[in-house]
């Protein structure tokens, strides 16, 4: 081997860093053939010698207890109430079962659903209370001279809980699917076989709360 | 007690990241020096380097749980993030102080049987540290963490976030810089001090 071909190894051999036990050998016997070789080696190992002794001469004082402490301190805070093993596993996951939750309640509604849609209360279809609002709705748009709508007010049911609310003024009627699941709670008992989305009408109250449905055609 | 000392790094960060007390304490008093040592060395003075330590163990309170065992050992990981904090810090560190303690001191001389020599020695140190803090960071660092710290090339190539090849240019870079600086400042390399100055 030339000395072009050894000197890039020999910062690595001078700090004993090879590996290759073959190549040190070779590097070994080289440097002492060579004295340009062997100078360049003498001032690495120097080199070294030297960091050797800076790192050696780096005093590290004794750990502050204060500080000790806070990090202490610090750790116990970081760790409070954090739980471990399974429930932690657990708590990974519930990010992603909310997403999941998120998702089967959007799809189950499909549309954004008013507010009141939910309310409590037991199911009391008011059907005089209804007809009433209505006839109001239509004279309040017939007097705005806006094109006439014609409902039949007799196919609505009260919304749970509407009677309760304040007198109808205005309304707007919306067209939703809701699944079948949820007729029930509106009054409305389908087949046992029954399934999937049913096209329902809500009119939607000037508080925006829904007053009243029906079930349209398709 | 013995075995909690000789317990390994691994199953230490696995029990801080389950949330135990005892394993961060150990930990702490395991590398604390090294982690001084090192932001003293970088930094090139005392007075932040307690404070690196205190962020490097606070993160590692927050982010024991991204430590891969498989990327590096745990002291590799520790001063990447020490060198991280520590540039942070020399970034905005206007003046270059030397330590103020170091272990030459008085009583080294006292029983060393060759004065001059220990003399020279603690002239050589000096010079060394200083030249290496007038290093740029890329050196400087690559030059600690191999030859200060004694770390591998694959070793100081994951706690600088870089190729072993580049780690190994940049010590082989930085040497000859340190040569070259210590030359130019006439600093001694060799045990040379004159005569004149030495009273004994």
């Amino acid at each position: 081997m030339t000395c072009r071909q050894l000197r890039p190894f020999i910062v690595d051999f001078a700090r004993g860093a090879i590996d290759a036990a073959a190549v040190e050998a070779q590097l070994a016997s080289h440097v002492q053939a060579c004295a340009a070789c062997r100078t360049v080696f003498e001032r690495e190992r120097m080199m070294s010698a030297a960091l050797q002794r800076v790192a050696e001469a780096s005093a590290v004082p004794p750990a502050d207890p204060a500080r000790e402490l806070a990090l202490q301190s610090a750790f116990a805070r970081a760790n409070a109430g954090w739980p471990t093993g399974v429930t932690r596993a657990w708590i990974r996951l519930a990010p992603v079962a909310a997403v999941i939750a998120m998702v089967v309640i959007v799809w189950g509604l499909k549309v954004r659903t008013p507010s009141g849609l939910f309310q409590d209360g037991p199911v009391t279809p008011d059907v005089a209370a209804v007809q009433s609002a209505e006839r109001q709705r239509v004279k309040a748009e017939a007097s705005a001279d806006e094109p006439d709508v014609v409902l039949d007010a007799s196919s609505f049911v009260a919304w749970p809980g509407a009677a309760s609310g304040p007198p109808l003024e205005s309304g707007t009627l919306i067209r939703v699917d809701l699944p079948v699941s949820i007729l029930p709670a509106l009054g409305f008992w389908p087949p046992s076989s029954a399934g999937g989305d049913v096209p329902v009408d809500i009119l939607i109250g000037q508080d925006g709360f829904a007053r009243a449905f029906r079930l349209a055609s398709e | 007690m013995a075995d909690e000392a000789d317990e390994a790094d691994e199953r230490l960060i696995a029990r801080i990241v389950d949330g135990d007390r005892d394993a961060f304490a150990i930990l702490y008093r395991r590398y604390r020096p090294d982690v001084y040592r090192f932001a003293v060395h970088f930094c090139g003075s005392s007075e932040p380097a307690e404070d690196i330590v205190q962020d490097v163990f606070v993160a590692v309170i927050h982010s024991a749980a991204r430590y891969r065992p498989e990327r590096s050992g745990v002291l590799p990981w520790l001063l990447g993030i020490a060198r991280n904090l520590a540039r942070r810090v020399h970034a905005r560190t206007v003046t270059f102080p030397l330590p103020a303690d170091d272990a030459t001191s008085g009583c080294e001389l006292a029983i060393d049987t060759d004065p001059l020599a220990g003399i020279a020695r603690a002239r050589q140190t000096r010079a060394v540290r200083l030249a290496l803090g007038e290093l740029p960071n890329r050196y400087r660092e690559a030059i600690i963490l191999c030859d200060l710290h004694g770390l591998t090339y694959l070793e100081a190539a994951t706690a600088l976030g870089c190729a072993v090849g580049t780690v190994r240019s940049r010590l082989h870079r930085g040497r000859a810089l340190l040569a070259r600086a210590l030359s130019d400042s006439s600093h001694v390399m060799t045990a040379r001090i004159p005569a004149t100055r030495v009273v004994l």
